[in-house]
């Protein structure tokens, strides 16, 4: 089973190596490719100097642009399962067997690690607590999901979603709007309890005013969506 | 306003709501360049709704037609949405340019790597 950890990066020169380190030696059989996006700091320089696996945009694309090009670069390579994890360090390896499991054996076909099943770990601030609430209840109106962390961009696909998503990726919302499309498209998704750490070097690209304009445009952006794509039949 | 025109008006927007929305269906229309175009239907949706209330609003800088009151908004939606565009066609070049320069690069590379390997042979 061949396994591809999908590494999206924006100016993470603090945190990459160790994130790499970390990965190589918890979980040793899984591929990986980090996707700079165009980083403005010293990421580049870090992922040659060590030999690391990456590809590099010279134009930045964004988070949905970075995911889609690690998800074509599965596809390319023939990969069963990928898996995409931050490359802040915020997702431990060593759950990585909690997501990719219930994927091999097809239990279902994407798989999310979870902060807010077993509410262990880092929890976040409350207002992002909060937000995250809100889409969920906007997700389960679009499409049945009950899912309870929505942004956790900690998750696990097989080949069909791999192919899906290669070719259909959203740009602005990636990991709410994936659910969504999943689901609508007639894939099995479910939730896997996790431990999440705290983003200890660099900066989030969401802040304060940039979360409230995020529930905002979110939630319609959703809804627009369901509206304009309805439900397709079960597509296996 | 005339019960007939508001009439009218408010189908003309409908179809437009709808167009938009079929658009989006076929992946014809991104949904981020989407919302500028729902959200002036929408509003002119509310103002032909409630023309009175707007209406009362308008009439304090000087407009007597309640029918200019929305071509003033259709009119002020165009520029907007033409200046947005604007800006993000200035983005797209600005990406075409890199990418064609960053081709240009790779190519020489992938040159270079071709005669290095048959001056090898």
């Amino acid at each position: 089973m061949k396994k591809l950890v999908i590494i999206p990066a924006y100016n993470e020169s603090m945190s990459i190596k160790r994130v790499v380190e970390n990965l190589r030696e918890k979980a040793a059989d899984y591929d990986y490719i980090i996707v700079n996006d165009c980083s403005t700091d010293q990421t580049e320089m870090v992922l040659k100097e060590n030999g690391y696996h990456y590809i590099s945009f010279p134009s930045n694309l964004g988070i949905g642009g970075a995911v889609q090009a690690g998800y074509k670069y599965a596809k390319q390579h023939s990969y069963d399962i990928a898996i995409q994890m931050d490359g802040d360090g915020q997702h431990d390896p060593q759950y990585l067997k909690d997501i990719v499991e219930p994927v091999k054996h097809g239990m279902c076909d994407m798989a999310i690690g979870s902060r807010f099943i077993n509410k262990t770990g880092f929890q976040s601030s409350l207002i992002r607590r909060l937000g995250i609430k809100f889409i969920s209840f906007v997700i389960r109106l679009c499409c049945g999901e009950k899912v309870f962390d929505t942004t956790s961009g900690f998750r696990a696909c097989n080949a069909q979603l791999i192919h899906y998503f290669s070719d259909n990726y959203a740009q602005d919302y990636p990991e709410p709007d994936a659910i969504v499309s999943a689901s609508l498209n007639g894939w099995k998704i479910q939730e896997v309890p996790i431990v999440m750490c705290e983003r200890s070097e660099g900066v989030s690209s969401i802040n304060t005013w940039k979360s409230v304009y995020y529930m905002i445009k979110v939630p319609l952006s959703l809804i627009l969506h369901r509206i304009s794509t309805g439900r397709k039949k079960v597509k296996k | 306003m005339n019960i007939i025109l508001q009439t009218f008006l408010l189908i003309m927007v409908l179809i437009y709501l709808i167009f938009i929305i079929y658009l989006l269906r076929k992946s014809k229309l991104e949904l981020k360049y989407a919302l500028l175009w729902l959200l002036s239907g929408i509003i002119v949706m509310a103002v032909l709704i409630f023309p009175a209330f707007f209406l009362g609003l308008a009439s304090k800088i000087g407009i007597v037609e309640p029918v200019n009151m929305i071509f003033l908004l259709q009119g002020g939606f165009l520029l907007l949405i033409c200046i947005s565009l604007s800006v993000i066609v200035s983005g797209l070049n600005k990406k075409i340019r890199i990418l064609v320069q960053e081709t240009a690069l790779l190519e020489k590379r992938i040159r270079d790597l071709e005669e290095k390997r048959t001056d090898a042979e």
